[in-house]
């Protein structure tokens, strides 16, 4: 579990906390939360329809003294140091919560049992 | 008298020069969203639920652009500089009221169908837009009729309203540091500046009373058309 939290710290909320230091103050994005939390929503791995292991996680955000749960959902595959994040229905590598332009990657965390039902 | 002249000054001094440096803010800001490799975070946050996501991006950077100049134009055109140029401030206003009715109301209209904070939020910024259109469209037609009186009330519920930008996002950063959840503050931060900008220039600019009006409307009561008539008599 330490290793899925130390991963999305790295590829997500470390770069989100950059972006948003350098970030116009009259920006018109939303303004950043005061703190933001990872948690590992799965005990143990899933494997997608490729057979490969994942986590899944979701990361709260505090602003003032309001939580706000599952701001960014996402999964890591601890194997490659993949971490994808949740757009709409698809899933997307991490970067591009800081802008870097990506398509949605299909078949990725997503459990093979869960793929085969839709 | 003087004690209030100064202090008419000084409000009006401190609101050019927060309008001013919040449109360069702004403006420096807003270069991101012309970067084609990167993503700014205001089109990340959006992405992938907008309806029309090339118009609603489209949209975004004509409205960046018609911003970028017509705030700084409006305020140039309000400051005593300008109007002791007429012909300047003629042609800046003609072109001002252009960018404004032809770019910056109509992207920002379509913006407000998706803004952050919902409906509400949506449906404020649609307000702000057709009080912007309505005081440059009264705004050209009583400078046509020359009824200064008219055109100034009506050009500065334009920027009253363009100010909102710059005291909006100001007062999101005061409802941030107060700790106020952040959907009721975007609300808030809206409606509230477009309020009180709408309602401080209708108190500081008061309508022409009902009976100058009227005089202007109906040529035959004006002065200028009397006083002939009244001179012409004795000479009989």
């Amino acid at each position: 579990m330490a290793a899925v939290e130390q991963r999305v710290k790295g590829a997500v909320l470390q770069p989100l906390h950059d972006a948003e230091e350098e970030r116009s103050m009259f920006s018109r994005a939303r303004i950043a939360p005061r703190e933001r939390k990872v948690r590992v929503t799965q005990q143990l791995a899933a494997k997608d329809s490729q057979g490969k292991e994942f986590f899944t996680f979701a990361v709260d955000v505090r602003f003032g003294s309001k939580w706000k749960e599952a701001d960014i959902v996402g999964c890591v595959y601890l194997e490659s140091g993949d971490v994808f994040v949740q757009r709409g229905e698809s899933y997307r590598p991490a970067a591009f919560l800081v802008g870097k332009r990506s398509k949605p990657v299909s078949d990725v965390c997503r459990a093979g049992d869960e793929l085969a039902a839709r | 008298m003087h004690r209030r002249h100064a202090l008419h000054r000084l409000l009006k001094g401190s609101f050019f020069l927060a309008c001013a440096a919040g449109s360069a803010v702004m403006t420096a800001g807003s270069l991101g969203y012309f970067d084609d490799d990167a993503l700014p975070a205001f089109v990340v946050e959006k992405l992938p639920e907008l309806r029309f996501e090339a118009l609603w991006l489209a949209a975004l950077k004509v409205h960046v652009v018609a911003a970028s100049f017509s705030l700084p134009a409006c305020l140039l055109l309000v400051t005593g500089l300008s109007l002791k140029a007429p012909v300047l401030h003629r042609w800046l206003g003609r072109l001002t009221g252009v960018v404004v009715l032809v770019a910056l109301v109509p992207s920002g209209v379509i913006m407000a169908f998706d803004a952050k904070g919902g409906a509400w939020v949506g449906a404020g910024f649609v307000v702000s837009a057709l009080i912007v259109a309505w005081g440059m469209v009264q705004g050209v037609r009583s400078a046509r009729a020359k009824d200064f009186v008219s055109h100034r009330r009506a050009v500065w519920h334009v920027l009253g309203q363009m100010s909102v930008a710059v005291s909006s996002r100001a007062l999101l950063l005061g409802l941030d540091a107060a700790g106020v959840d952040p959907d009721a503050a975007y609300v808030v931060a809206l409606w509230a500046p477009l309020a009180l900008s709408a309602l401080a220039v209708e108190l500081v600019f008061p309508r022409r009373p009902l009976a100058e009006r009227n005089r202007r409307e109906n040529p035959a009561l004006r002065v200028d058309r009397l006083v002939p008539v009244v001179v012409a008599r004795p000479s009989r």
